[in-house]
């Protein structure tokens, strides 16, 4: 076992400054990703004495790095700057973490089991066989237990999230702390922005440090470009490192692997598969059947101070109508990025800045039947993604956000700021959600954005109408295994975090059955 | 043919006024906005962020102007160019939205107000999305800007604070 130092989990991670000539590695597992998914494949693999490399094109980041600025920290986080957009019907902001970690890094390190109808679904309609709660229980367990997962704790719930569950009780449905990866938070809201107290257990700070100690070599700065197949097998792939700070490109890396794993997410694993002469997609499956969570979140003012900033970013949700179509939850964000929605001009504009120290933002994140796809372009690496919004979750968003009014009405909130088009852009909150669920919305009246992606490579029984088979592998290739949220054929309804992980262990424990 | 060639000369050299000319000295130390887009960015603070009221910093106090400069240098070439193209609309689409021979930054406030109100509120769906990132924009410059934080009472709590200078738990 190699020591990993705990106050420098990356310090064994190779970068961009590391690589001065061409490299040739080989290993038994490459893993291309190291968000959630590809973080715990190369953890159990590594564990199991694999000789296991895991690639990741962004690059290793700490507390250290974060800022609360919000246009520095998206571009030192996300890709594109944080501006990628969905385009259709409507123009969708999508943002995909680009750093060592993944999305565990700017998430709300949200740990929640999908609900027993996804797996149904899965099972029924797409033909894979082991989809249960049951079945994925074990790993659900198993990341649980390793990753600390605790519901928030009282002392750092904040009166933002107190106000959510407390409007839930007055309404008499359903609510709960969310349970959340981390340990020591102080409840600062920052968690989009990456954790400032390194409190948030991320990938980077846990699965990987830990998959370096029993042996792992990891390479940061290194963008997956192209599969290497030979006949039907995948042999390992060609790789560039990467500074995408600087821009800069460096030297060449070719991985053999007897196994290669992609976890690059569910808009860069379609990338690398059509820029690798459009590989593994014999079905045209391949960047299609994109789906998102798409979410819409009013802004409601109270009488008393809340001081929406305090308490932790997301610490209270409600599942109570999960099953008409939407999760409930209490939410912050960089204020810069929440006052997009405040009306009015001048003054009028500043008064609501103003009086942001009175607000809470409840939100409403849909389960989606909409679909899109994922593009690689000819030159360079960020996809084009085609999105339109169908007039269903059109639907959906809007039932979620009358029930948000609701929740605002029954907690004493005195005025909603919607941010919807078509409907009064300030409300009285008294009678809100009546005229909510009365609107006719469609999709182009609402201001949305999601970052749970789901599908663009996924997984079924039938090789003709999808990527990998229900053990993660591909139909078309052997050897060549995908792992991140592409595979799930259709939405988790909750935060998928936690899913594809246990999905990723489940998959990796075949693997060791099999390599 | 005479009258003809002789408006478009008239139009053409209206337009090459209107494009190019009659802008002012960019302020001192900006990378990427030049005179041009600087006088646009600086027009649009001014109906957006006008001095007084609650919080009472202007967009030029708040260096708005500087923070977007310092944004466009650190977004991908794509995405500045796309920005670049937002402020050239949003500066010569006045003549066909607001019925006028004005650029934006030549309006009086009032008129810069109204036309960009059209653009909050317009039944198109798409001036309403590129209305919506200027917001953005100017809603990150405004309230990065450390004295409109104060103003707002933004303010970390002692325990986090303490943790954010320390860089650990």
């Amino acid at each position: 076992m190699i020591p990993i130092n705990q106050n420098d989990p990356h310090a064994q991670v190779k970068r961009f400054s590391d690589y001065t000539k061409d490299i040739k590695e080989t290993c038994d597992f490459l893993v291309v990703g190291t968000g959630p998914a590809g973080s715990v494949a190369a953890y159990n693999l590594s564990v199991a004495g694999y000789k296991v490399v895991l690639l990741e094109e962004g690059r290793p980041v700490g507390p250290k790095d974060y800022v609360t600025e919000a246009t520095r920290t998206m571009k030192n986080l996300f890709r594109e700057a944080g501006l990628r957009t969905a385009m259709g019907n409507i123009a969708m902001p999508t943002m995909q973490a680009f750093c060592l970690g993944g999305g565990s890094l700017v998430n709300s390190a949200i740990c929640i089991r999908a609900p027993k109808f996804v797996f149904d679904r899965w099972r029924n309609v797409h033909g894979i066989d082991w989809a249960s709660r049951e079945n994925l229980e074990p790993h659900y367990k198993k990341i649980y237990d390793y990753w600390r997962v605790k519901p928030v704790a009282p002392d750092i719930m904040g009166r933002r999230n107190e106000l959510f569950k407390e409007a839930c009780n007055n309404l008499g449905i359903e609510s709960h702390p969310t349970e959340r990866n981390e340990e020591g938070c102080r409840g600062c809201s920052e968690c989009f922005t990456g954790c400032p107290t390194g409190a948030k257990r991320s990938t980077d700070r846990t699965f990987i440090p830990d998959a370096i100690s029993a042996g792992a070599r990891v390479y940061a700065n290194m963008r997956a470009e192209e599969l290497i197949i030979e006949g039907n097998r995948v042999t390992g792939m060609r790789a560039r490192a990467t500074d995408h700070w600087t821009k800069r490109t460096g030297p060449a890396m070719e991985i053999r692997a007897r196994c290669t794993i992609l976890a690059a997410g569910v808009m860069a694993t379609p990338v690398i598969l059509q820029k690798s002469n459009n590989a593994a997609n014999s079905s045209g499956m391949v960047g299609k059947n994109l789906i998102f969570h798409p979410g819409a979140a009013i802004m409601g003012i109270f009488d008393e101070v809340v001081n929406p900033w305090e308490g932790a970013t997301q610490g209270y949700a409600s599942i109570h109508y999960l099953e008409q179509g939407y999760k409930l939850e209490s939410l912050w964000a960089p204020p810069a990025v929440l006052a997009v929605r405040f009306p009015g001009f001048g003054l009028t504009f500043k008064s609501y800045i103003a009086k942001y120290k009175h607000m809470a933002p409840f939100v409403a994140v849909a389960q989606s039947t909409s679909t899109g796809s994922v593009t690689a372009r000819k030159k360079g690496w960020d996809p084009v993604i085609k999105y339109n919004l169908n007039q269903g979750d059109t639907n959906t968003l809007r039932d979620g956000l009358a029930t948000v009014a609701q929740l605002f009405e029954a907690v004493g909130a005195h005025t909603l700021l919607p941010g919807l088009y078509g409907v009064d852009p300030v409300m009285k909150a008294d009678g809100a959600s009546k005229k909510l669920k009365d609107t006719k919305l469609k999709p182009t009246y609402i201001t949305t954005a999601a970052s749970h992606v789901f599908g663009a490579t996924k997984m079924g029984a039938d090789p003709k109408n999808s990527v990998v088979n229900p053990d993660g592998k591909s139909h078309d290739l052997d050897d060549l295994y995908i792992v991140d949220t592409g595979i799930m054929p259709c939405c988790t309804s909750v935060n998928p975090m936690f899913t594809v992980m246990a999905m990723a262990d489940r998959i990796t424990e075949g693997l060791k059955k099999k390599y | 043919m005479f009258w003809l060639g002789l408006l478009s000369g008239v139009i053409g050299t209206w337009a090459v006024r209107e494009v190019f000319m009659g802008y002012p000295q960019a302020p001192v130390g900006l990378k990427v906005l030049g005179r041009k887009n600087s006088a646009v960015v600086r027009a649009i603070g001014e109906a957006l962020l006008p001095p007084g009221g609650e919080i009472p910093f202007s967009a030029d106090e708040a260096r708005v102007t500087q923070f977007v400069d310092n944004y466009m240098d650190m977004v991908p070439v794509l995405t500045r160019r796309l920005m670049t193209m937002l402020f050239f609309l949003m500066e010569h689409a006045s003549y066909i939205f607001a019925f006028t021979t004005h650029r934006l930054s030549d309006m009086d406030l009032d008129a810069r107000i109204r036309y960009l109100e059209g653009w909050e509120k317009s039944a198109f769906y798409y001036r309403r999305v590129a209305f919506l990132s200027l917001r953005a924009i100017y809603g990150m410059a405004y309230l990065g800007c450390p004295d409109v934080e104060k103003a707002m009472g933004f303010r970390i709590s002692s325990k986090c604070r303490e943790a954010l200078l320390i860089g650990r738990p």
